[in-house]
């Protein structure tokens, strides 16, 4: 962990003007879809997002790659801000960052080949000497991706293939301008059981095989398991904990992380888990605060929880967690 | 009155045009009252269709159903009309996957759950009827205050509970849940399962599950069903299916899904895909995609063979595999 991280993101926010709050008079209300979260991510490393829906983890995604503006922070990629990169060469930028969404069925154009959507990014990027050069790199690719004998897909159209294969075109269309930092939001949750795994470990062997940093996003925390070497914990647009993936599901310290990884369903049916009962629902993302955003649902709730926003919290190892809770265990 | 549910050689086929497409394909099982199933079934792999069939639900100009479905002394298959209207939602109740979408934008949550009771107590006392509705609200977690309220206030997860406690307005027999909780966030599944555990306990619910996620399956019920392009391969208790699975099916299954708690091994995906279910297969459907496979398998289907207690597999192969 001594070098630099390669993707920094400091603060981020992202506040969305709610519903029926627009004109003139109005008095002006804000959603918080993410409201300050600051992580790293080393290269090559696999950083996991969790959460449930609405805890703004896909806003989060696509903040990462700016199809959406923040509201306030900014993000670092190898210590360059990406407003910077942004305003200096659009494109340059868009060949360090892709991402992949979680609907392959919906993502190609019916109409063209496999051969034309993989090639699209390569003609965009204007990468290669030669058709010849780029279609030969479309072909590692595929190989790559365990898509063989890849010429065999280059003529064929999107509805030929499965899910999974789409899956995968879809992550190597996003690989094959090579970029730096890839975001994937919720890749295998479209896709059945027997072929999460082959999208899991392709994921993780192209990102050793290319040192792409990737950033998985997911409300399964058993695939998160086995993908991502640290993970961040979302509830309601921030952060509750961070930290090495194992450790945050076999000793979890936030209280809602405890409860989330307490109810996963398991397949491990000789681990007893004792499920832990949270009352209601997450409060609306409209002004949640002042206190911590859990506080209503959480079992060990103070007044102190009510009134303020607990501060991310460095615990011994290493783990970043936002509970008023765990900072007096600690002192 | 208990009432077991009996599956005797079901087959469905969807004709369409030349093609007759084998959905179901000669499915035998039973369950005793008060238990729960798990129906494990990629997608294409025929569960929704099976549990459509038990209901009646297929129309009957293109698939063509074959077998009995004995529920007590009720053959569901050939029953009256009439009967089937009286065990509907009374006896048998269903969730279905998308059923949020099932609910009227244009009245409130407490109206619609009166008129499911009115079909079966016409001349229904107001407040034992309120106080039924909101026990059941109770029973999901959700507040008595969603009553005067619309389907559009209320979040995705709110509108499946709310199909989910439609389901057991009359305390059903048998309740059958296609994907139900598959939408829910995963404190809100958790929390529901249990809850339906232990309403199960008290009222002796005959539960089936269908899905496609092993866990659910492995923490909430007592037996489980794999399906596999139609036919069964496998069944027994959760232990025996998790710890000791014997078709390669459900053991290339049980590779490829993630654990929570245990050693994390290699993720092993089954190669393949399903076969197409308009052709004739002779033999074993898993054969082509089988590791195992052999010409035997290939020339003649396999019949259940039966292991320790209940737990039975259809595979040529069985003791043969290594894991």
């Amino acid at each position: 962990m001594s070098q630099p991280p390669f993707i920094q993101v400091n603060g981020l926010k992202k506040f969305y003007q709610a519903r029926g709050t627009r004109g003139l008079f109005r008095k002006k209300k804000y959603v918080e879809a993410v409201g300050g979260v600051s992580f790293t991510v080393q290269r090559g490393e696999i950083f996991g997002i969790i959460g449930e829906s609405g805890c703004g983890k896909s806003t989060l995604g696509r903040l990462l790659v700016s199809l959406e503006k923040p509201t306030e922070g900014d993000v670092l990629i190898d210590g360059v801000s990406v407003q910077q990169l942004i305003r200096e060469d659009p494109k340059a930028y868009h060949r360090m960052v892709q991402m992949v969404f979680q609907n392959p069925f919906d993502t190609f154009l019916p109409t063209e080949t496999i051969e034309q959507i993989m090639l699209r990014p390569l003609e965009i990027q204007r990468l290669g000497t030669s058709r010849e050069e780029q279609r030969n790199r479309v072909l590692t690719m595929l190989e790559d991706g365990g898509l063989s004998p890849a010429e065999d897909f280059m003529g064929r159209y999107p509805h030929e293939l499965s899910g999974g294969q789409l899956q995968r075109i879809s992550i190597l269309r996003a690989m094959v301008v090579q970029p730096l930092f890839l975001v994937v939001d919720e890749p295998v949750s479209m896709l059945d059981v027997s072929v999460r795994a082959d999208i899991i470990n392709m994921l993780i062997a192209l990102s050793q095989k290319y040192g792409t940093s990737i950033l998985f996003i997911s409300h399964d925390i058993a695939v998160i398991r086995y993908a991502a070497q640290r993970t961040a914990v979302m509830y309601l647009g921030r952060i509750v904990e961070m930290g090495e993936t194992d450790a945050c599901i076999r000793d979890p310290k936030h209280p809602y992380t405890q409860a989330l990884v307490s109810n996963c369903a398991t397949i491990d049916i000789d681990t007893p888990v004792t499920k832990i009962r949270i009352e209601g629902e997450a409060p609306s993302p409209i002004q949640p605060g002042p206190g911590c955003y859990f506080a209503n649902r959480c079992p060990h709730a103070t007044d102190l929880c009510r009134q303020r926003y607990p501060e991310p919290q460095t615990l011994e190892d290493g783990r970043i967690v936002a509970c008023h809770m765990c900072q007096k265990e600690e002192s | 009155m208990m009432k077991d549910l009996s599956v005797r050689n079901l087959s469905v086929t969807y004709l369409s045009g030349e093609k007759h497409v084998r959905a179901v394909d000669d499915v035998s099982f039973t369950i005793q009252a008060g238990d729960s199933l798990g129906i494990i079934g990629e997608s294409g792999s025929g569960k929704s269709t099976m549990i459509n069939a038990f209901l009646r639900l297929l129309p009957a100009r293109t698939a063509s159903v074959q077998g009995q479905v004995m529920f007590g002394e009720d053959d569901l298959l050939t029953c009256s009309e009439k009967r089937l209207r009286e065990l509907r939602w009374k006896e048998i109740a269903v969730v279905f996957q998308k059923s949020m979408n099932s609910l009227s934008p244009i009245h409130t949550i407490g109206r619609q759950f009166e008129d499911v009771y009115k079909v079966h107590v016409p001349h229904p006392d107001k407040k034992e009827m309120h106080d039924l509705i909101c026990s059941l609200f109770a029973k999901v977690n959700l507040n008595d205050r969603i009553y005067r309220m619309y389907p559009f206030e209320l979040s995705g997860g709110m509108q499946q509970r709310l199909n989910i406690a439609l389901s057991l307005m009359f305390s059903p027999q048998l309740l059958i849940m296609d994907e139900a909780t598959t939408a829910l966030d995963v404190v809100t599944q958790g929390q529901i399962l249990d809850e339906l555990m232990a309403i199960e306990e008290k009222q002796a619910i005959t539960r089936l599950m269908i899905t496609h996620d092993l866990s659910v399956v492995a923490g909430s019920c007592k037996k489980i069903l794999v399906l596999y392009a139609g036919r069964m391969v496998e069944f027994g208790t959760v232990r025996d299916i998790l710890k000791a699975p014997a078709h390669p099916y459900t053991i290339g299954l049980i590779q490829s899904f993630p654990s929570l708690y245990g050693p994390k091994t290699d993720l092993k995906s089954i190669p393949g895909t399903l076969p197409d279910l308009a052709q004739e297969c002779p033999g074993c459907i898993f054969a082509p995609r089988c590791p195992y496979a052999d010409e035997g398998c290939k020339a003649s289907r396999p019949e259940m063979q039966a292991l320790e207690g209940i737990h039975g597999a259809a595979c040529h192969k069985l003791g043969g595999i290594s894991v």
